[in-house]
């Protein structure tokens, strides 16, 4: 019985991590904290129900879910986002605020406050028995869905040029500039992988959320628990975090159920109190 | 030499302003078609945002989590006056403005451990606790998705005459009143000693530190008293009403707020209350106008972005600042 | 002369690094002490370090025959220690009086006060106190200007006046004249004379002429140590020093 809790917080929280990964991208990597990061999970969410209902393909709506909010990220990082990287962490947290209540209304008006309901893929739909646990198809899917973006986005920073450049700016953006490198140009493609992060996680959530346009509000928070705990600016913290907070989630509901959601929050509250960079997290990030 | 901040020039004025403005404000909505309760409304929102721009326009501490104070005061005020267990609505006013003030102290000892972004994070984090707080465990005092029905609105004897709390006007006599009060308290905490050292700390809070001043104390006593504003509006609120909503502890709230005084100008006191206008007459305003009827949060929304990339002062306090440079002038 | 400050083999180490190793001074009242060496020697560590900003790795700091390492700085200050920075630390929205109001809130009223309802003009010795540090460094016609809106020189000078309106009795000085024109220079070498009447001076410097005609004592550092200490005669013709500066710094 423990072991179904445990894999079905495994489960959650590699939703939660895949969520959280967007977030995790931009403030790890940029400094950066986008609190627009749930207005960009809706706008992918929405992007990608789009495409899939329309053309009845789970990859197109993937593909849109990334590329409308790989747009959406250059567009907003070029006009808003860059004004902002030397301003207080307050003003960056107002601003992209504001951002995320944009996009949301955008979304709300384009496709009214109805809920949409996204399908479940006819390949993974149907359900799958794990010991006494029967356990939906999609959400085991999704685990691996979640794996494989993880090692792209790592092979993206860690692997390629435009991660070693950002990476390299983030510790002297002088030096970088004076090799004659564009870090400008790097940073808007970092934040725009960021923001396409969260667009996918919001169209592979959504088969399990229902579609609204204020789901945004809710992943928002429930990101910052998971890399709070996990520790900020580290991706293996946005898996640990995930993991952990699953885990709460899953194992508070079965001993006290009232409690799962507010268990979370005294967690967050105690890694910032006690270990502020989080589990795996670096201090001197934020 | 005058010593103090601009507001100290302005001698009484400013009170004997807003007071005015409360006088009138019930017939200026009407003139726009817009009833007195929705005034009430907005100085409700206006009074938390007081305590709001205490911490984050006075002060520079920015928190994600100041409806868990509204709430709070909300939601004990409330119980108190439903159950009969506080016969005077003011005494169950008092009562729940000192618990959420308690629970600011609580909250506030903890989450300013931290600064900048880990305090916001903090707050935030404490906020949805308080929420899903009431949501399960505390059900039964909250009564969970459906909040608490039936708190009863006040009629008060003041000798010959009698303020009917349960008449539209009469309501927004009482809670104009209780605004007043609370916004005249505000003026004094920001002309005193102790206002001038909250905003050296918003400015510098090195720098406050080092010329003597004990920062952590004065950030916890102004956290304080901010929760405490949050908790009168939030009890005004279940009395208005007459029914107190779950969705005062809601982030959507705290982030509501937060967007109310920076629209309206931090840093003025009464930034909130333009800003609570704004936002519930623009609200009210473009439902009746049904092409743009669902856009009033997106150019809000907008309206948001471009004041603090460029507009710092938010409308009153621009407002303000032109009217200071044209005394100037003359 | 009673030794107002002493600093005891104050050492700080940030990782593998150390800044600060083993350094000692003392400074007796009512003299300037001047602090000197080439960049990098630990000069503004060890200022912090006597300030309560940072807390030292090993050492202590004695203030008035009280220990006061590790006190922190608000406690530090309210003892008597004013620090003027070398980077300018001001209230840059608050205007000048307004920016000197503060310091001289802690100096009258104490660290920490709820006196949410008091009154600004009921502070016994505020109006006072501000009045004279304008005076003193000299900005008065400036007063009402926000702070953010001064000239660089103004806003150095001001920085000064945060730290002479805590009513110091020992005031650190971390490159005051930094980025001054000559003029302004001069100007901040005769504040600073007409100040060591009432307050013990320590001061960092790189301009030699501004050292050796102020100082009483010099203190030399290198590589985060004491190599030299003594009167400005001693110092020039110290050969540590000399070799320190590779060249020599003036004459």
């Amino acid at each position: 019985m423990i072991e179904a809790q445990l894999l079905n917080g495994v489960a959650l929280g590699s939703i939660l991590a895949l969520v959280a990964l967007g977030l995790t991208i931009i403030f790890g990597l940029l400094g950066f904290v986008n609190f627009a990061h749930g207005g960009l999970f809706a706008v992918g969410a929405y992007a990608g129900w789009l495409a899939y209902t329309r053309y009845d393909s789970y990859l197109l709506g993937i593909l849109a879910a990334l590329g409308v909010t790989f747009a959406v990220g250059i567009v907003i990082e070029r006009l808003l986002i860059r004004l902002y990287y030397r301003r207080p962490k307050e003003d960056q947290i107002l601003v992209t605020f504001g951002l995320g209540i944009v996009l949301v209304e955008i979304v709300r008006a384009l496709f009214t406050g109805q809920n949409k309901l996204v399908p479940t893929p006819p390949w993974a739909s149907g359900a799958v028995q794990l010991a006494d646990l029967v356990y939906p198809q999609y959400r085991l899917d999704v685990v691996g869905i979640v794996a494989v973006t993880l090692v792209v986005v790592w092979a993206i920073i860690f692997k390629t040029r435009l991660g070693l450049i950002v990476r390299a700016g983030i510790d002297d953006a002088l030096i970088v500039e004076m090799l004659g490198i564009d870090i400008g140009r790097a940073f808007m493609l970092v934040f725009a992988l960021g923001a396409c992060v969260a667009g996918l996680a919001g169209f592979v959530d959504a088969p399990i959320l229902a579609l609204t346009p204020d789901v945004g509000t809710a992943v928002l928070v429930q990101s910052l628990v998971v890399i709070v705990i996990g520790g900020v600016g580290s991706f293996g913290g946005a898996i640990v975090g995930g993991i952990v907070a699953g885990e709460i989630i899953s194992l508070t509901s079965v001993f006290a159920p009232d409690w799962a959601q507010v268990a979370l929050y005294i967690a967050m509250a105690l890694v910032l109190l006690v270990r502020p960079q989080g589990l795996l997290g670096v201090v001197g990030r934020a | 030499m005058i010593l103090g901040p601009v507001g100290d020039r302005t001698g009484w004025k400013v009170e004997g302003a807003v007071a005015l403005f409360l006088v009138v404000f019930p017939s200026l909505l009407g003139l726009f078609g817009a009833g007195t309760d929705l005034g009430t409304r907005i100085l409700i929102l206006g009074l938390f945002g007081i305590g709001v721009d205490l911490i984050f326009g006075f002060t520079g501490l920015l928190s994600f989590g100041q409806a868990a104070f509204y709430g709070t005061g909300g939601f004990v005020t409330a119980n108190l006056l439903i159950r009969h267990i506080v016969p005077s609505t003011l005494g169950a006013l008092a009562i729940g403005t000192l618990v959420a003030a308690l629970a600011g102290a609580f909250v506030g000892s903890l989450a300013l451990r931290q600064v900048g972004i880990y305090f916001a994070m903090l707050t935030l984090a404490f906020g949805q606790l308080f929420y899903f707080l009431e949501n399960s465990p505390l059900r039964a005092f909250t009564g969970s998705e459906n909040g608490l029905p039936g708190v009863p609105k006040p009629v008060f004897a003041l000798g010959p005459w009698t303020l009917d709390a349960t008449t539209s006007i009469g309501m927004y006599a009482f809670v104009a009143a209780i605004y007043f009060g609370g916004f005249f308290i505000a003026r004094r905490i920001v002309r005193s000693p102790f206002g001038a050292v909250l905003r050296a700390i918003r400015e510098n809070p090195e720098r406050a530190s080092a010329v003597g001043h004990q920062v952590p104390r004065y950030k916890l006593v102004a956290f304080t008293l901010a929760a405490a504003y949050g908790g009168l509006a939030g009890g005004l609120l279940g009395i208005f009403q007459g029914y107190m909503p779950p969705e005062a502890f809601s982030i959507d709230q705290s982030g509501e707020i937060i967007v109310m005084t920076v629209i309206g100008g931090p840093g003025t006191l009464i930034g909130p209350l333009v800003g609570a206008g704004v936002w519930t007459l623009l609200r009210q305003g473009l439902q009746n106008v049904d092409a743009i009827a669902g856009i009033w949060k997106l150019i809000l929304g907008l309206v948001f972005i471009v004041l603090i990339t460029g507009f710092r002062r938010g409308l009153a306090g621009g407002a303000i600042a032109f009217w200071a440079r044209l005394r100037a002038a003359r | 002369m009673t030794a107002l400050l002493e600093a005891r083999e104050l050492t700080k180490r940030f990782g593998g690094l150390t800044a600060v190793d083993r350094a000692s001074l003392t400074v007796d009242e009512g003299t300037i002490t001047a602090l000197i060496g080439p960049n990098g020697a630990g000069k503004s560590t060890f200022f912090k370090l006597l300030a309560g900003e940072i807390e030292p790795t090993a050492g202590e700091v004695v203030f008035r025959g009280r220990h006061i390492t590790g006190l922190g700085v608000a406690r530090v200050c309210r003892l008597g220690i004013g620090k003027s920075h070398q980077i300018t630390q001001i209230f840059p929205n608050l205007t000048v009086t307004e920016n000197l109001v503060i310091p001289a809130l802690a100096a009258r009223r104490g660290s920490f006060r709820a006196d949410v309802f008091a009154s600004l003009r009921r502070v016994d010795g505020l109006a006072d106190l501000v009045a004279r540090t304008l005076a003193e460094i000299g900005l008065t016609d400036r007063a009402d200007v926000r702070a953010g809106a001064l000239a660089y020189g103004e806003k150095r000078r001001l920085e000064i006046g945060l730290a002479l309106a805590t009513q110091p009795q020992l005031l650190l000085l971390d490159e005051p004249a930094a980025g001054m024109s000559p003029a302004e220079t001069a100007g901040t070498v005769a504040l600073i004379q007409r100040l060591r009447a009432g307050v013990t001076i320590v001061i960092v410097e790189h301009d030699m002429d501004v050292v050796f005609g102020l100082a009483d004592r010099i203190m030399v550092m290198q590589n985060g140590a004491t190599i030299a200490y003594g009167t400005p005669a001693e110092i020039r013709a110290d050969a540590r020093v000399r070799e320190a500066y590779l060249g020599g710094a003036d004459e």
